[in-house]
């Protein structure tokens, strides 16, 4: 089981409480969209998605961000039990979605530099080590019904 | 070979331009032996890195830093022929420092997320996903030499 620090733990929470989730997920998402064009092919009910300003100003980008964002704050409220509380979501993204689990990793990078920008300095490196051991955690949750 | 756009162009000289390589360098390979602990094996000569304080305050760390990233100018100056411009550099780290290629991807994402916390919004995705294929193309340069 992931073991986690004071730090580690009030950090994650301290994060995502700051977090604007009708906003960041979006985001995190849309720069997905725009730094890793194939990601694109798994939206192809979303319209246009044909540059930056139109994936950055698409509305079921954001409401589909918001979405991802949601399902990240079950983490964050179950941190001891991240894998079981995502098996659902690992089978989804497997048998439903059909999702590369590679991307899961592109995503949580997008959402690094999100909350990067957002906080500047106060996104040190004990706070990126928490943040980027959370994502990790998520995403290997989020892979593990793959096989 | 790599094809690099007019916007493109400027946009990677235009943030290259705002980095102060004195106060990145050293933040940027403080966060990778932070970030990710086992990179510290390639720095046994630096002395005491065995805490994020004590990381943060090593001169030779910090030294260093500056070298890594001075040498980020080469590929700036040069878009056209990165490869070419760094295949000593990238013999040196396969038959002299023996490092592990995948690390320069680490340090690629640290250097990102230091200017992400610097520039904040105006990392936009535009400018992350230029800066994204700059560092890819760096990565795949220093890797050239390796087989």
């Amino acid at each position: 089981m992931v073991e986690w620090t004071e730090f580690e733990r009030s950090t994650i929470q301290s994060i995502f409480s700051k977090l604007d989730y009708d906003v960041a997920g979006g985001k995190a998402l849309a720069r997905c969209l725009v730094v890793y064009p194939w990601t694109q092919r798994y939206f192809g009910s979303f319209g246009n998605l044909y540059n930056a300003t139109a994936i950055m100003g698409n509305p079921k980008v954001a409401a589909h961000g918001k979405v991802v964002l949601q399902g990240l704050d079950r983490a964050v409220k179950n941190m001891d039990n991240i894998k079981a509380t995502y098996a659902e979501l690992s089978v989804l993204h497997s048998e439903k979605l059909h999702v590369d689990p590679d991307n899961f990793k592109l995503l949580a990078d997008c959402l690094t530099i999100v909350v990067a920008a957002q906080m500047g300095a106060a996104f040190t490196a004990e706070v990126q080590a928490a943040f980027q051991k959370f994502l990790a955690v998520a995403v290997s949750s989020l892979c593990r019904q793959y096989h | 070979m790599v094809e690099w756009s007019d916007n493109e162009r400027a946009i990677i000289a235009d943030v290259w331009s705002k980095i102060d390589v004195g106060e990145i360098g050293p933040q940027t390979l403080a966060r990778v032996l932070i970030v990710y602990p086992w990179t510290r094996r390639y720095f046994g000569a630096f002395g005491e890195l065995s805490s994020v304080a004590v990381v943060l305050a090593n001169r030779k760390v910090a030294t260093h830093g500056r070298v890594v990233l001075n040498a980020l100018d080469v590929a700036v100056r040069d878009l056209d022929n990165i490869k070419s411009a760094y295949s000593h550099l990238s013999s040196l780290h396969r038959y002299q420092l023996h490092v592990d290629p995948a690390n320069f991807r680490l340090l690629a994402d640290c250097l990102t997320i230091v200017i992400a916390t610097k520039f904040g919004a105006a990392f936009s995705s535009d400018v992350q996903s230029t800066w994204h294929k700059f560092m890819a193309v760096v990565i795949a340069a220093l890797g050239s030499r390796y087989f």
